[in-house]
């Protein structure tokens, strides 16, 4: 499993590699430094994925009280911030050459940086809290932070921006070699998200079961999880009352 | 520029990617953990002392 996701990534991202250096064109105004659009863009959307993954699993754990639908969660909302922070990176690298300057207030930058927080602010409550309480509150907090996501999205329709539009009605402009490297992208970051949610969700999860089995064997509770099946223990008091009346 | 940004792009996926490696040698270490906790605690139900 490990071989085979690796070996997938290496080839969306070879596959990627080619696409955004030497299949796509270069832009006549931009040069260059537009390709840097494949990455930040696919970044962006797949971080509004992660926090709808987020907000998705806050409903259903609500609903359900299922763990498995908190720790998805926990593992998304990280990711979603890891993917969120590239595009704060990538963004004032595109925008010193092409704005010159690195950083504005304008409505789609500002926005963004505001989601960058409040999902920041997810992950601490997520690690702050104990007990009952921090799944059932965290659900809340990622359905409400959600919120924010169509604001950074129409942001740029919304109110005076700097920001180029990347889907506009009546075409975006791109030329077909360049949706296909953008799609390209898209796939990759997808792919790359999946494999970092599947391991983060494990990893929470073993994470969790560790905690669990240290208490067990540390405070000897036996019977607050049935790991420690007591059928077994009473078979073996069993056995050992044959072989003391055996003995005598 | 397009050897800077080449490098660049390789360079942050080469992170994620090993973001990715240390998530999978984390799995495994707690696996193991979970494996001899539970052994841990097979043992002291066994036990009939305990």
């Amino acid at each position: 499993m490990p071989w085979l996701t690796g070996g997938s990534l290496g080839l969306l991202f070879i596959g990627n590699l080619y696409m955004v250096f030497a299949y796509a064109p270069v832009e006549r105004t931009m040069g260059v430094v537009q390709k840097i659009f494949y990455f930040h863009v696919a970044s962006a959307w797949i971080g509004f994925l992660a926090f709808f993954v987020v907000f998705l699993c806050g409903i259903l754990y609500l609903r359900t009280r299922k763990r498995l639908f908190d720790q998805i969660a926990v593992a998304s909302a990280e990711i979603g911030t890891l993917f969120t922070t590239l595009v704060l990176l990538t963004g004032p690298l595109w925008a010193r050459p092409v704005w010159n300057t690195w950083w504005t207030w304008d409505a789609r930058l500002t926005s963004t940086l505001v989601l960058w927080f409040m999902y920041i602010a997810y992950i601490i409550l997520q690690h702050s809290l104990e007990g009952d309480r921090r799944p059932r509150l965290a659900a809340v907090y990622g359905i409400v932070a959600f919120a924010n996501v169509p604001l950074v999205f129409f942001s740029i329709r919304w109110w005076r921006s700097l920001h180029p539009v990347v889907i506009a009605t009546g075409g975006g402009g791109l030329e077909t070699s360049m949706v296909a490297t953008l799609l390209w992208s898209l796939l990759s970051f997808f792919g790359l998200y999946a494999a970092l949610l599947y391991y983060r969700t494990q990893g929470i999860a073993l994470q969790q079961r560790v905690s669990e089995l240290t208490r067990l064997v540390y405070s000897n509770e036996t019977d607050t999880k049935p790991i420690v099946t007591k059928p077994v223990y009473r078979v073996n008091q069993e056995h050992f009352k044959d072989a003391k009346e055996e003995l005598q | 520029m397009n050897f800077f940004l080449i490098a660049a792009y390789a360079l942050i996926w080469l992170a994620l990617v090993g973001y990715l490696a240390v998530l999978g040698h984390q799995q495994r270490r707690l696996r193991q953990q979970v494996d001899s906790l539970e052994q841990q605690l097979r043992r002291i139900s066994n036990d009939p002392s305990s």
